[in-house]
């Protein structure tokens, strides 16, 4: 099946992020062992309490993976604004929309699955049991997508913004709180042995939502800051 | 069509101005006095709470509070859809105009709040869903009024905010089911509700009398501060009359 | 005239410095709102002056 024009130009958005990336591999792991470290600091902080690190497995997952992930989001923008692709893409005459969900999404797989497959590791630093892994990284997987869209929204609002980095979590973590609210419940309902499965479908939906919604307020916020 | 002259009117800045500016007295009066009114009734007639005595009387000033905070967060972002749609910088005046109001009470919101919960459970913070949503709606409007600021040139941080308030729109409900979701699932209901399960109309009316008049004074606050915003987004008003 | 319901409705029951904090606390952002607002006004309103004479010079300057 011939691709169309415009699932073609995403495609090679997707895959220029993804081959971009992979140049900067030190770069990508980066997030990753931010969150591992997140992982072995806690029950440091805390005590070796097996039960204790297990009922806090969920927030400290959950948090760690959402702060290691708005650890790349501020550079997703801003090489390609610097060396001209950003006004490219504006220029190509297919929706920018589209092709900046082909970005979001390139990102989601750079940040956030490692972020999925780190988290087995992270989640035995604090007792999570091997049953309830499976359902964490799912969990997980689609939580750090809804990151990575919102995210990279809030990342090209403040791409013209003159000032601050700071700025970006300000705005980015509130949105975050429905995210943390169910995922955290994911997986704290799969450590205690019951079914997760009405946390997950309302991250699907939130996933879906942040699909829909994500890349029109990207381009919108793009074509602001490009003017 | 001459229904719709209304509307393409209120594009037009002079017009605004002016309207604005009557307006703002119209609703500082009512809003004064009717909060006069309101808070004598609240704290002088009404019977104290059989639980909470005294407390609850914090609750004139909390809950309209909480009221005017989401009203102005959703007319802003309202304000600042319609600004974007049909490019009217009045509209993103109107947004710019509504933030700090709605920020300043959901402060208000918050603190009076803890200040409520204090004696009752005995910590100056509580989990409650009321006061995390509120918390978060106040993180919003930073959010909002910290991406305004970090622009130099006011039609950017025009747009790029009213894309952050859009955003924002959309999770506002997202959030607000979330927050109380999770907190049935860790708390009874430790709501701050005065009277038991239904308010007596010795309590309700001052309460109603209070967020009718919080409305009008945000009314005519906001009027205020949309003729300075609207003035500002003007390149040359010679139609400023002299004796401003 | 006795002071004593009115020492009674100043201590709440108990709980003045909680009430009177919060309403306290309300009249204070009720005022910073007024007043900001009536700042930013005139404050705009200057400003709008300022633009309208440097643009009247600025036109004056042009024609010869």
């Amino acid at each position: 099946m011939p691709l169309t024009r415009t699932s073609h130009a995403v495609w090679l958005v997707y895959t220029r992020e993804l081959r971009l990336a992979w140049r900067r591999w030190g770069q990508l792991l980066q997030p990753v062992v931010f969150f591992v470290i997140i992982g072995a600091l806690f029950p440091l902080a805390l005590a070796p309490e097996p039960l204790l690190l297990q009922t806090l497995a969920p927030g400290v997952v959950w948090v760690g993976a959402l702060l290691s992930s708005l650890l790349g989001l501020e550079s997703l923008f801003k090489m390609d604004r610097e060396d001209g692709t950003l006004e490219q893409l504006l220029l190509t005459g297919q929706p920018l929309s589209l092709l900046l969900l082909g970005k979001l999404l390139a990102h989601w797989c750079v940040s956030g699955w490692p972020l999925v497959m780190a988290s087995p590791l992270v989640g035995a630093m604090l007792g999570v049991p091997a049953h309830a892994q499976l359902t964490s990284m799912l969990a997980l997987w689609l939580g750090t997508g809804v990151m990575s869209l919102l995210g990279g929204a809030g990342a090209a609002l403040t791409l013209a913004a003159q000032k601050g980095s700071v700025l970006l979590s300000v705005l980015v973590l509130p949105l975050m709180i429905p995210v943390i609210i169910f995922g955290a419940r994911a997986t704290d309902l799969a450590v205690h042995t019951e079914t997760a499965a009405n946390a997950v479908w309302l991250l699907v939906s939130l996933f879906v939502l942040a699909l829909t919604l994500a890349p029109v307020a990207t381009a919108a916020a793009v074509r602001i800051s490009l003017e | 069509m001459a229904t719709w002259v209304w509307f393409h009117k209120l594009a037009s800045p002079p017009h605004v101005y002016r309207i604005a500016g009557r307006l703002a007295r119209w609703f500082a009066v009512p809003g004064v006095l009717i909060l006069i009114l309101g808070l004598y009734g609240g704290l002088i007639t009404a019977p104290a709470d059989y639980q909470q005595g005294d407390s609850f009387r914090i609750i004139y000033v909390h809950a309209p509070a909480a009221w005017l905070s989401l009203l102005c967060y959703a007319t802003m972002a309202l304000a600042a859809a319609v600004g974007l749609v049909w490019r009217m910088k009045v509209a993103h005046a109107f947004a710019a105009a509504t933030a700090p109001i709605g920020a300043s009470f959901a402060l208000v919101c918050l603190v009076s709040g803890s200040l409520w919960g204090r004696p009752m459970w005995g910590t100056w913070w509580v989990w409650d869903a009321r006061l995390t949503s509120q918390l978060v709606l106040f993180f919003l409007y930073l959010g909002y009024m910290a991406l305004r600021h970090s622009f130099d040139e006011l039609s950017r941080a025009d747009r790029a905010s009213a894309v952050l308030a859009v955003i924002g729109l959309v999770n506002v409900p997202i959030i607000h089911y979330s927050v109380y979701w999770w907190s049935t699932l860790h708390q009874g209901s430790t709501v701050l509700r005065a009277g038991g399960p239904s308010m007596p109309p010795s309590m309700l009316v001052p309460l109603l009398l209070c967020f009718f008049a919080y409305t009008c004074c945000y009314g005519a606050l906001v009027c205020v501060r949309l003729q300075a915003e609207v003035l500002n987004r003007e390149r040359s008003p010679n139609w400023l009359s002299r004796n401003e | 005239m006795s002071l004593a319901p009115f020492i009674h409705f100043i201590q709440m029951g108990g709980y003045a410095a909680y009430v009177w904090t919060a309403y306290g606390l309300t009249a204070g952002v009720y005022l910073w709102n007024i007043v900001s607002a009536r700042q930013s006004h005139t404050r705009a309103i200057k400003r709008a002056r300022q633009r309208l004479v440097a643009s009247a010079e600025s036109q004056a300057a042009e024609q010869p």
